[in-house]
This record gives C-alpha cells, structure tokens and sequence, in this order.
C-alpha cells in the first residue's frame, strides 16, 4: 500500500510539473522567438515576464465559451479533454532516476510513477489516442477548416507513427543486446540503463533522428503544424474553441512538446544518466545525491529539447502537404526499415559473438 | 535516379534541390545556426510609453504655426485653409494697425480629428508660417479638444529650427534640376492653365 502512496505523490508531483511546465515552455517559446528574431518578447507581468503565462491563463478563463449551434456538443466537450488527459498520461512510464530508497522498491529502483514492464507499448498506444483529440475537435466543430485540420491530423499522425514506431523498435533491439537472455526490454527503466557507457544517440544516430523528426511530427510542431497552419486553416481543428476549451489544446500542445522531449531523452539520450558516471562513482553518492544527480540531468536534456522544439519552429518554414506526405512514406519510412534492419543485424551479431562468451 | 518532383510530373513551380537540399539536414542545420545566432544580437524593440523615438526634421508631426518675438509670423491669407484637403484648417483675420504686417488672424483653429498630416498647409505658406512639427504624441478625451486652438499652435520659432532648417535646404530643390525653370514650363499656375498646358514640352524631352 505505501508503494500505491508514493506514487499518488509522485503522480500530483508529475501533473503539477507538467502543467506549469506547459504554461512556462509557452514563457520559453515567446521569448525565444523573440530574442531570434530581435524582439523583447514578454517583459511587462512580473520580472523578465514570467508572471506572463498566470495572466494568460487567467485571461482564457474568464472569456466567454462559445460553441456553435450546429456542433456536435458532447464531443466538442470531450475533444480537448481527450487531448489534454492522453498528452498527460503518457508520463506516467517515464522513470525519472534510479536509487535505491524506500519509495522506489516497488517500482524496481526506479523513480517512475508505474514500473509496467510494456511501458514503451503503452507510449506508443497512448500516443496513437492523441490523434482522436484532434480530429474529433475537427469533425465536431462542424466547420470547415477545423474539419480540414483534424483530417490533415489523423494522415499525419498515423503516416509518421510508423517510423516513429520503427525507430523505438530499433532502440528495444539494442536494450535486447545489452540485456540479452533477460525479460522487460519494454520497460523504459530497461531502455536506460541499457545506455550506461553509450547513449542510443551515438549507438543509432538514424534512429535517433527519425524519431525526432516523428517526435515533431506527433506534437503538430512546425515544420509539420499542418493541422493548425494558421496561414491556410485560421487556426486548424481549434478554429471553433474558445475560453477554457481553447486553453486545453493549447496545454496539450505544449505537453506534447515536454512529453516528446522526455521520451527523446529516455530512448537515446540516456535518460537520468549523466556523462561520466562511473568515472565519477555516482552509485556510492548518498540516495538524496543520487536522487538529484538524474533529476537534473534528465530536466537538463528535457528542457534542451523543449528548447529544440522551439527553435526548430522559428526556424523553418512549414512543408506542404505533398512534401509532408513524400517525407513520410518515401524517405522516412524506408530509411527507419533500412536502420531496423542493419541494427537487427548487428545486434544477431554481437549477441552471436560476445554475449555467448561472457 | 529521377529529378525530385511534386504531384504533377514535370511541374515547372515545383523547385529542384540540390544536393545537400535534398538530404534536408545540412541545410537545416544551417538554417538552425543562423537563428541560434541571432538570439545574440542586440534587440531593437523601443519600449515606446517609456523610450520615445526622437523624430528628426523630414518628420511630419502635428502642424504649428511659427512664432516670432511671441507674435505669430502668419498673415491670414488663407492659403493653408485652401489647400487643405481635408478641410482641418479654420480662420478668422483681423487688422492690426501698428505691425508692419497689418493682418493677423484672430482665430486660427486645426481639427487634428481631420489633419492628414499631408503637409500641404506648410508648402503653400507664403510667410513660412505654419510647419509641420516633430511632435506625434498627443491626445484628446473629447471631440471638442481634437479642436486646436492658437493656444495650443503658436510654437516659437527657436523650437521649430530644425524643421525650418531642413525646409530652407529643400524647398524646391528639384526645380531647377529637373525642369528648366522657366515661366512657360509651369503648369501649376492657375492662369491660362489650359494654355500653358497645350505648349508645356513633355517631360522626357527634358531628362
């Protein structure tokens, strides 16, 4: 039962970080296009603006909600709140840092909030949902941009969920061949330690970049914002929502920035490890040592990412739907096979020749 | 292997890449070095309630008229009410007896709710009289203060020297330059318009 306690804590811990997290990566985003592009970015609420995301919040609660006549109301109700509630979930197999104390041994030493020995299923499953968030604000919002939002969503999440999927599978190859002869190569706590001595980044740089360019993709981030391009949707599949309604898909967004951004890590970045470790001799540090030496470098290699995102965003210009489509079938996908294959290949190999001997 | 192309076979709109384009990264990298680097540069955003941008002399702010020895220079002859296009300029004139200029106006009123800040009462004044300022920033509760008075207008000439400066210096500049100057050639005045008009030689002849 105190395993369950822990993690009700860990759990309010994890969504009141995700949440604040969100509203200051919107603080990061406005600032950081800004500095790119000469501006001051926010600078009026609080000092550096950073009291800035509490007034926005507080100005989209107190708007008006409006829905239209002709939606579908319950499920332009339910819509954002599937969006928000599956970008939050997805957290919940993320582990944080390994240490042996007493809240970790039921999760096998991790700080995790659920140990679930499918955890990178369960990611890719709940990323699968996000998809239905958005369509189904498209089609019920009985409009016509939302509608041709939420369409361009469901093509390209699922075009970019293969090799997505395919990159993740050959990141399980790899912990297989660290851990060959063991079970639980699905558990994200398994992928990470199975990067002691070399992140999957230098391992598979392939991989590593199709997924973040699927990771992209799945948040609805430029370069791939079709869903919502301004420009040519008024907005996307949330042309219709307002108040609160709004400000849900705008959380989601942002947690989906945050939550691609922890997976990149965990997957080929290492997760709470940090450079050096055994040089260092982290494993005889105190427990409270060890608890902030992942901690920080897991919120370090998160945020640089989040700042990736952004950056990326105001970097370049948004493809076209061909070129969207193109990229997806015609250049990732064979490229992730092709990776699959080579690593699949290398890792019979090293389990062939090394394991059998050790 | 083929050329990269678009949905249509052979569509001349769709670009062709080069190498490293079509590998994307080199090219974003680029891109993304390029931004990053910006993030470093100094920031040109003016604060505005608290920086105000000095406007130099080629600004044209709120009209005003030009006063010399605390006496206005203008004469009322009215020129600016005319040429005014949207109508903004009101005067009364009055006499005055011991100034060598003998007319001055009694009441001189801009409605800056109808000013256009085109400039036109400035180059049409004979006496230099009245001149656009530097000045942008201001405001009004109420229709009735957008209502400029002499009280607010008269301005002394000291301050407006910049403005004065850059219009001795400018001020028909180009007459000379691009017309030959000469009585026949100008078809601004109002006298046998049509006449001047029907000799007036074309332009090109003269560049």
């Amino acid at each position: 039962m105190a395993y369950v306690g822990y993690s009700l804590i860990l759990i309010l811990l994890v969504l009141a970080f995700l949440i604040l997290g969100a509203a200051y990566s919107v603080w990061l985003e406005r600032k950081v296009s800004a500095r790119m592009q000469q501006r001051k970015g926010p600078n009026r609420v609080g000092p550096f603006g950073l009291l800035q995301p509490l007034a926005d919040v507080l100005k989209l609660l107190i708007k008006e909600d409006i829905v239209p006549s002709a939606a579908d109301k319950p499920t332009h109700f339910i819509a954002p709140v599937i969006a928000v509630t599956v970008a939050l979930i997805t957290l919940a197999v993320t582990p944080f840092a390994k240490v042996a104390m007493p809240f970790t041994e039921g999760t096998g030493g991790w700080l995790v909030i659920a140990n679930v020995n499918i955890g990178i299923l369960y990611v890719l499953a709940v990323t699968s949902i996000s998809v239905y968030g958005v369509t189904l604000a498209g089609w019920s919002s009985n409009s016509k941009y939302p509608l041709l939002g939420g369409l361009r969503s469901s093509a390209q999440m699922i075009s970019y969920e293969l090799a997505m999927g395919l990159a993740v599978v050959s990141v399980v190859l790899l912990t297989n061949a660290r851990f060959s002869g063991e079970s639980g190569y699905l558990t994200p706590g398994a992928i990470v330690e199975a990067q002691r001595g070399a992140w999957n980044i230098f391992v598979n740089p392939i991989g590593f970049f199709v997924f973040v360019v699927c990771a992209f993709a799945e948040a609805n981030r430029a370069p791939f914002d079709l869903v919502e391009a301004e420009q040519e949707l008024v907005g996307g599949f949330h042309t219709e929502y307002s108040s609160m309604k709004f400000a849900l898909f705008f959380l989601a967004e942002y947690i989906h920035i945050i939550v691609g951004s922890t997976m990149i890590t965990t997957l080929f970045l290492g997760g709470y490890l940090g450079p050096f470790e055994g040089l260092i001799g982290v494993a005889a540090w105190p427990a409270w040592a060890q608890v902030l030496w992942g901690l920080g470098w897991f919120s370090v290699k998160t945020v640089f990412f989040v700042f990736t995102f952004v950056w990326v965003r105001w970097t370049l210009p948004r493809f076209k739907y061909n070129q969207l489509m193109d990229f997806g079938w015609k250049r990732f996908l064979p490229i992730s096979l092709a990776n699959l294959m080579i690593i699949a290949a290398g890792v019979a190999l090293y389990i062939a020749y090394f394991s059998g001997q050790a | 292997m083929g050329k990269v192309q678009g949905i249509i076979k052979g569509n001349k709109a769709e670009r062709e890449l080069n190498f490293s384009g079509k590998l994307y990264l080199p090219e974003i990298f680029k891109g993304m070095w390029f931004t990053f680097s910006q993030m470093f540069r100094k920031s040109v955003t003016l604060e505005y309630p608290e920086v105000k941008p000095v406007m130099g002399p080629e600004f044209r702010g709120r009209p005003v008229l030009v006063a010399e020895e605390g006496k206005e220079r203008c004469v009322a002859c009215g020129l600016c009410a005319r040429a005014c296009p949207p109508l903004a300029i009101s005067m009364q004139a009055a006499e005055i007896t011991d100034d060598q200029k003998e007319r001055y106006p009694e009441r001189f009123e801009i409605d800056m709710l109808r000013c256009i800040y085109c400039g036109f009462c400035e180059e049409v004044c004979p006496e230099e009289a009245i001149v656009m300022s530097p000045e942008y920033d201001y405001n009004f509760q109420d229709r009735k203060d957008a209502i400029y008075g002499k009280d607010k207008l008269v301005v002394d000439k000291e301050l407006l020297k910049p403005r004065l400066d850059f219009l001795e210096d400018r001020r028909n500049r180009n007459f000379g330059k691009v017309y030959d100057f000469e009585e026949s050639n100008n078809i601004h005045t109002l006298r046998n318009r049509d006449e001047v008009m029907k000799h007036a030689p074309h332009d090109e002849e003269h560049h």
